[in-house]
């Protein structure tokens, strides 16, 4: 079972693992020929974007890859165990891996929504773990679990043990399971993107937790994760993996100021950026060139940028011709008003059928927008960015207040002019993956609405214009026959713009048009719909979760928290001079991933790292 | 390994072999119904061989070349087994098929509307709800209730015409609904009502299968006379809340996700987004339960037959052979050979439905 041991002080050495997976349409190698180490205390972060291999990677660390369709096929994985010595992961039975298993590596997965079995309470799944690894009876065991809820700064932790997990929010959750993986003191954790399903202000503090937990007790943390901003946040150590190769690694500090790879330049220059308005995003082809099998060439002739930083300088607008598009925005009429609009949902009735208790999603807001503008609707889940932005194309009822719609309320449209009203409101939603039928071509769908409104006059037209269309958000004219699952994400999010631009709308709504899709394509999602503005001059509510998305978008900000707008302003006001507290923090626990942050945390770190080393 | 191995085979065996089996069973039955009666069949269905009862099959010693043989045996009143299963089919898929369109027909409308509008999404003004009840009461009185009455006292012959009393039934109707319509706009009532359509359909499904299905049936055969075409109408008229329970829970899926809505906002009709997006993505599970009804069906048919119930007894049928077995326990060819052939049909035609299923997906095209 043992293996040579090492003198280096690693505790796990994984030396060119590869993971296959056997498909129908043949083998997809998910993770190919990966080498990496992890010290002991040391937090290495592994970035990439969808179908990069990062979170194969993490499960063919603990050996859950699901066999079939998955396999590791080669390579080994070392780990240097307290109690076992070294071993090879690889060539463990499962048996011996089950002892592994959430005892010496853990692992805390993305979704804290559905990792914990809603029939248990949450105190009982973490004693479960204690009870199988340790030999502990059950007062003991609940004795540890709520100590552990209290290192993982859960407030009444023996009113959570008690609870089931509907009963405590999202970020509570994402402790509990925490303090699940750590309840056994585990060498290494593996934490695969356990921060994205929250909101920023609850990220930061989960990245907290997660940094403090690991200085106090020496763990090694493999940190997986699409966001380089978060990366910076709590990696020592960097790897950047693109289609199940690692193209390059080194600590965050090198990676962040002088990045090698391509794509790497590629990855870091596509992030909105907060600090500064750009007037383009630069995208990853503008650094690399991918052939059709995968390969990657820097672009050595004519690259549009040799580094990041000129990336940025060739492209940022200046603070005067802001201001200048601002003034003149305000003298345009504003073609959207929304007068103290409500949304309540009901939650409880009482025996006849009347209705007790409201949730207020929307709660007394009113803004204008003014023709050619994008304003940008900002809050956390839950704070009813979303039922606004449905309530002003009455896909949900106002409960109260009043839209105009060019000076035209919309709550007289009824029956068959509603849907003439919604021919120049449109939206695109978030997730492009469920938007399209998926039993209808695309260029069906795109002419379906272009039909049904008797936008030109007879098909033939129509084809041309979807045509047209397609490649005006820069697909082909042959896509115009295949359907929706031959797309990619980026692929598909473009479909759904061409669909909406079908029917010459006036007025967008995009609704975190752009969360479901990776940084890379979401620039260039993000520039195509800059464009769009500049050529038909549209006007965008621009809806996100995302401060720095917003930023980039919008010329205006309109933040909202519990259904009321906590602040409105212009884009760059609303990050360097917020007003109120909400905001502040709000903007506070964005992950900067600049090289001042970046340094700062690194030096706290150092405190922490010499008796580790020592 | 060799799981894999094992589940590759199976898969590859679904998706080539065993539907092509199907195809090619279902053909030949579909042959059978069609050309049965150019088969040269030593016998017809219903022709009775007294001097051969309960003939097992295969009796080769007794045959003699060129003379009528029992090739699969005989039953009580030496009625030839072969001729029977083939003619059989045409019973099996005469009562099936028909019954299935018009159950399918129903549940897909029924179900669908449950499913897509819900308890809330159609709502109807007071004046048209209150009309529209008025002169259903009326039209069904002066439509059906009274011509009935009279008919019956003036002795005139009882087929009178029928489609009269649908004439009268919904131009009585229509008058209703103008006027309603023309109330509404005179008396401007705001107030609307939602009709709770979803709960309305399910109540209906729920008192209609709370009642044992054969006893349903049984009970409506017994005011019928038995012919094919009364048992099309039952079995049709109470087989429709399963394929409308699957459609709508399925519907119910499908209406929350994002294509419904984005269709709404691009300001399609309700109506036109369930019939073009909706129902087409629930295609599934309406095949499955189109197909499942059918075997259902075939099933139910030999069961009634067997039953000896409505069925007209001189009809060739499955289950009527199977039924024959209560004279004679040791007849195992009365139960085997109909026996094979209803599972066979049953088994292809859900081979069948699984192919369909794929090969609807766009992804595996």
């Amino acid at each position: 079972m043992s293996v040579k041991s090492s003198d280096k002080g690693y505790i796990l050495e994984v030396n060119n693992l590869k993971t296959y997976f056997h498909t129908e349409s043949g083998q997809v190698k998910a993770v190919d020929d990966v080498s990496f180490n992890l010290r002991k205390g040391e937090t290495v972060g592994i970035v990439g974007e969808s179908g990069s291999g990062k979170s194969v990677t993490s499960l063919s660390l603990m050996r859950l890859i699901k066999n079939p369709p998955g396999k590791i096929v080669g390579g080994e994985i070392i780990f240097h165990s307290p109690t076992h010595g070294a071993i090879d992961l690889t060539k463990l039975s499962d048996k011996e891996m089950r002892k592994i298993r959430g005892n010496e590596i853990s692992m805390v997965f993305q979704e804290p929504m559905s990792s914990l079995n809603p029939v248990f309470t949450c105190g009982d799944q973490v004693m479960e773990t204690i009870l199988l690894h340790q030999k502990v009876n059950k007062q003991q065991a609940k004795q540890i679990t709520i100590d552990l809820f209290n290192q993982v700064r859960l407030p009444r932790p023996e009113a959570i043990f008690n609870s089931y997990p509907h009963q405590i929010s999202g970020g509570q959750k994402q402790r509990v399971m925490i303090a699940m993986a750590l309840s056994c003191n585990p060498s290494v954790l593996i934490a695969d993107e356990p921060t994205t399903a929250l909101d920023v202000t609850v990220q930061a503090t989960i990245l907290e937790l997660l940094r403090d937990l690991r200085d106090q007790h020496g763990t090694s943390i493999v940190f997986i994760t699409h966001d380089l901003g978060v990366i910076a946040e709590i990696a020592d150590r960097v790897i950047v993996m693109y289609r199940g190769k690692i193209v390059e690694q080194g600590t965050v500090w090198d990676i962040f100021s002088d990045p090698k790879h391509p794509y790497t330049k590629g990855l870091l220059a596509c992030r909105p950026r907060l600090d500064m308005k750009m007037r383009v995003l630069p995208v990853v082809s503008d650094f690399m060139h991918t052939d059709a099998l995968g390969n990657m060439t820097e672009k050595a002739q004519s690259p549009t940028y040799s580094s990041v930083g000129e990336a940025i300088l060739l492209n940022f607008i200046d603070e005067d011709e802001i201001k200048e598009r601002q003034e003149k925005l305000l003298l345009q009429p504003p073609v959207l008003q929304v007068k103290n609009l409500k949304v309540s949902f009901p939650i409880s009735k009482n025996f006849f059928g009347k209705v007790k208790d409201y949730v207020h999603a929307v709660d007394d807001v009113s803004f204008d927008v003014f023709l050619g503008e994008t304003v940008g609707l900002v809050g956390e889940s839950g704070c009813g960015k979303t039922t606004l932005g449905r309530s002003i194309l009455r896909l949900i009822e106002p409960t109260s207040g009043d839209v105009y719609f060019e000076n035209r309320k919309i709550s007289d449209y009824t029956g068959e002019s509603i849907r003439q009203l919604r021919k120049e409101l449109q939206i695109i939603f978030q997730d492009p993956y469920s938007s399209l039928n998926p039993r209808i071509t695309i260029g069906e769908a795109i002419m379906e609405p272009m039909r049904i409104h008797k936008v030109l006059s007879n098909d033939k037209a129509r084809k041309e214009r979807v045509i047209e269309l397609l490649e005006t958000v820069s697909l082909r004219a042959d896509h115009f026959s295949r359907y929706p699952h031959e797309f990619s994400g980026g692929q598909r999010q473009r479909i759904c713009i061409a669909r909406t631009l079908a029917l010459n709308p006036k007025f967008i709504i995009c609704d975190e048009s752009v969360s479901a899709l990776d940084v890379s394509v979401q620039a260039q999602v993000l520039n195509l719909l800059n464009d769009l503005k500049e050529k038909f001059n549209f006007t965008y509510i621009f809806i996100s979760h995302d401060l720095s998305v917003v930023k980039f978008m919008a010329d205006r900000i309109i933040v909202m928290n519990k259904g009321k707008i906590e602040e409105i302003g212009y884009a760059e006001d609303i990050y360097t001079n917020p007003k109120t507290a909400y905001t502040q923090a709000l903007v506070n626990a964005i992950p900067k991933g600049d090289l001042d942050e970046i340094r700062k945390i690194q030096m706290k770190r150092r405190k922490f790292r010499i008796p580790v080393a020592s | 390994m060799k799981v894999k191995t094992a589940k590759n085979t199976s898969s590859a065996f679904k998706k080539k072999r065993a539907p092509k089996a199907a195809f090619f069973f279902l053909s030949l039955v579909g042959f059978c119904i069609v050309f049965a009666d150019l088969l040269p069949l030593p016998f017809s269905p219903t022709a009775l061989d007294l001097q051969h009862i309960y003939l097992p099959p295969l009796q080769t010693q007794d045959y003699i070349a060129g003379k009528p043989f029992h090739w699969l045996g005989t039953d009580h009143l030496g009625r030839d087994v072969l001729a029977n299963i083939i003619y059989g089919c045409r019973t099996a898929i005469l009562l099936s098929l028909p019954a299935m369109a018009i159950a399918s027909a129903l549940g897909l409308l029924l179900g669908g509307i449950a499913g897509f509008y819900g308890n809330k999404a159609i709502r109807l003004s007071i004046t048209h709800v209150f009309t529209l009840l008025l002169t259903f009461v009326l039209a069904y009185y002066y439509g059906f209730y009274l011509p009935e009455y009279s008919f019956k006292e003036s002795a005139v012959d009882a087929t009178q015409p029928f489609y009269l009393k649908w004439l009268i039934f919904i131009s009585i109707l229509t008058t209703g609904l103008v006027v309603s319509k023309w109330l509404h706009k005179r008396i401007l009532l705001p107030l609307n009502v939602s009709i709770p359509i979803d709960q309305l359909i399910m109540k209906c499904i729920e008192m209609l299968s709370s009642v044992p299905r054969i006893i349903l049936i049984l009970c409506l055969a017994a005011y019928t006379r038995p012919s094919l075409y009364n048992l099309i109408l039952i079995t049709g008229l109470t087989y429709w809340t399963e394929p409308a329970r699957l459609i709508r829970a399925e519907l119910l899926r499908v209406k929350t996700l994002n294509y419904i809505e984005s269709a709404r906002a691009m300001g399609l009709a309700d109506f036109y987004i369930l019939i073009r997006h909706a129902l087409p993505n629930s295609l599934s599970s309406i095949i499955v339960a189109i197909t499942f009804g059918t075997a259902g069906l075939i099933s139910l048919e030999s069961t009634l037959s067997f039953l000896n119930i409505g069925l007209p007894v001189d009809l060739p049928s499955w289950g009527r052979m199977v039924a024959s077995i209560r004279n004679n326990f040791s007849a195992w060819w009365l139960v085997l050979f109909p026996g094979i052939a209803l599972c066979s049909t049953v088994l292809s035609l859900q081979a069948v439905s699984n192919w369909l299923v794929y090969k609807l997906n766009p992804r595996n095209r």
